[in-house]
């Protein structure tokens, strides 16, 4: 049996695919990866259709051992990664043999990276997803992060694959992002101070996770303290809760909230959201809604023309 | 004819329809009806709320501007007709013992209630689903009595068990997962109404009539364990 082993989990492992479309209604979320951006492309260097499943790592990562012959792609932010105590360089697709240890240290900018085969897990899906949904128990390994000593399964696979990611998709990660963002539903409700301060830099929290990013350091008000109705909210949704400091709802996120809604980060910017170190800065900057479309043309037509990969499908 | 319906974007994925009237939730699921009929391969998921619908789309595959004249196509195509489907009602059973309503006792308090008068309030009325969501199968009821109507707990609880039934604001709702929450709980069924192993999950929809009637604990054990 084609199989790898976890000799270490790593902070926090799991196995994610795009995601999960259409249980919203029900309360379940999307799940997927954090940074689909990087998902993709980790997906692009083994061959792999882009929303196939990879493992997100995030900050620590996994020590693995393989037991057979295949190759592998690791792209994201900048980890110290290793095969059999020997650096490599990720970006890239890697071939591994039976018997390696891939060894994917601390992170060095960044949060996370995702780890695509070439080969095929043998995996149950759940709702019609692989994405691990912890708090439910559903897709992954039986619903949960990745453990100590779990092993995965795979179809036989020996393709040789050799690519690397273009200089031109490949991010900078910087100490002060510029998130752009859309007026929210609720931005009139922003009192006439705060509005004035939208566009200072806000800190990232380390109470951020899967769920959502908590922003803090610049506090904000409404100015009508009235209650709104709950509405739909979705990943990339800048909700502003009483106490002032912004969460940005990630891919784990509720469907519905009852908070404020000042913003909606821009679609081709979650995933650099998602990357922003706990402690790092931020700062947004507002577009149109028809500026972000734009933008994701721009990024729908760079990855078809550049790397064969059509968003749209 | 429906009329007045506003279509909105919130963000770059997310299409809003909503009305300048007051909106039944009979109407609300029409709309969501017809628009299912019209197959928009581009809608991802749809949401029905207290007083709007929201539809999540995949920006890659449309603009907003493309998809608001389907959704209003789809909607223009018939007279919007309330359709007659038989109202679904869903009788629940719930149990107001102290060991299960960890704040019964203090809710009425603070109500200058006793508290079998709260459950004889809180029994009675009929439950309209307003919205499933927040947690997987959470459910959102609206029609509580104003007699009863308080806000959240101040501090919310770490661990809220299975089947939990809680009083906020306007609303009851049922945590049909074990999850922290800051609802004040009142009592709880031994019904799973959530299966994680089932498509879809959960039979209530929203718009749905749900009835409580009481059981006592021996009752709600012998459900629990069967």
């Amino acid at each position: 049996m084609n199989r790898i082993k976890f000799l270490r989990p790593g902070l926090y492992t799991s196995i994610q695919d795009m995601k999960r479309i259409g249980y919203k209604k029900y309360g379940i979320p999307n799940s997927g990866p954090m940074d689909e951006y990087s998902h993709i492309l980790a997906n692009w260097l083994v061959d792999n259709n882009y929303s196939s499943e990879t493992l997100e790592i995030n900050y620590f990562g996994p020590k693995i051992k393989f037991n057979f012959n295949t190759t592998i792609g690791i792209c994201g932010a900048n980890f110290d990664a290793k095969i059999n105590d020997k650096r490599i360089q990720i970006n890239r697709s890697i071939k591994v043999k039976a018997g390696d240890v891939l060894d994917i240290g601390v992170c060095l900018n960044g949060g996370r990276v995702y780890l695509s085969f070439s080969a095929k897990m043998k995996l149950k899906k759940s709702f019609n997803s692989y994405s691990t949904y912890e708090k439910i128990n559903i897709g992954g390994i039986n619903g949960k992060k990745i453990s100590k000593n779990d092993t995965i399964n795979f179809n036989k696979s020996e393709e040789s694959i050799e690519k690397k990611i273009p200089e031109s998709f490949q991010r900078k990660y910087q100490e002060i992002s510029n998130i752009r963002v859309i007026k929210g539903v609720n931005y009139s409700m922003i009192s006439k101070n705060s509005l004035k301060k939208l566009g200072n830099e806000f800190n990232v929290s380390s109470e951020s996770d899967r769920m959502g990013i908590r922003l803090n350091g610049n506090k904000l008000k409404v100015s009508d303290k009235k209650s709104i109705e709950s509405t739909v909210v979705s990943k990339g949704t800048v909700q502003l809760p009483p106490a002032g400091d912004p969460i940005i709802l990630m891919s784990d996120s509720q469907s519905t909230g009852g908070y404020p809604i000042i913003g909606n980060i821009a679609r081709v910017d979650i995933s650099k959201v998602s990357q922003i170190k706990p402690e790092s800065k931020l700062k947004f900057k507002f577009i149109t809604l028809e500026e972000s479309e734009s933008l994701i043309n721009f990024e729908k037509r760079k990855f078809k023309s550049q790397l064969g990969i059509d968003l749209s499908s | 004819m429906i009329g007045s319906l506003n279509i909105t974007p919130s963000g770059d994925s997310i299409l809003i329809i909503n009305s300048d009237n007051p909106i039944t939730q009979e109407k609300l699921s029409s709309i969501v009806d017809k628009i299912k009929s019209s197959n928009i391969p581009e809608i991802e998921d749809i949401i029905i709320l207290k007083d709007h619908i929201g539809l999540i789309y995949n920006p890659y595959t449309t603009s907003y501007n493309e998809l608001k004249s389907k959704v209003n196509s789809s909607i223009d195509k018939n007279s919007i007709r309330i359709s007659n489907k038989k109202k679904r009602i869903w009788k629940i059973p719930i149990c107001y013992h102290t060991d299960l309503a960890s704040d019964i006792n203090e809710v009425s308090k603070k109500l200058n209630l006793d508290t079998k008068e709260f459950i004889r309030i809180h029994n009675k009325s009929t439950y309209i689903v307003d919205i499933i969501g927040f947690l997987p199968g959470f459910l959102y009821l609206g029609g509580l009595n104003n007699l009863i109507s308080l806000p959240r707990r101040k501090t919310p609880r770490k661990i809220i068990p299975k089947g939990s039934i809680g009083i906020a604001n306007n609303q009851t709702g049922i945590y049909n997962i074990e999850s922290p929450g800051g609802w004040n709980i009142i009592g709880r069924t031994p019904h799973e109404l959530f299966d994680k192993n089932s498509d879809p999950p959960i039979k209530i929809q929203q718009g749905d009539t749900i009835n409580f009637y009481e059981i006592d604990i021996n009752e709600f054990y012998k459900i629990s364990n069967l």
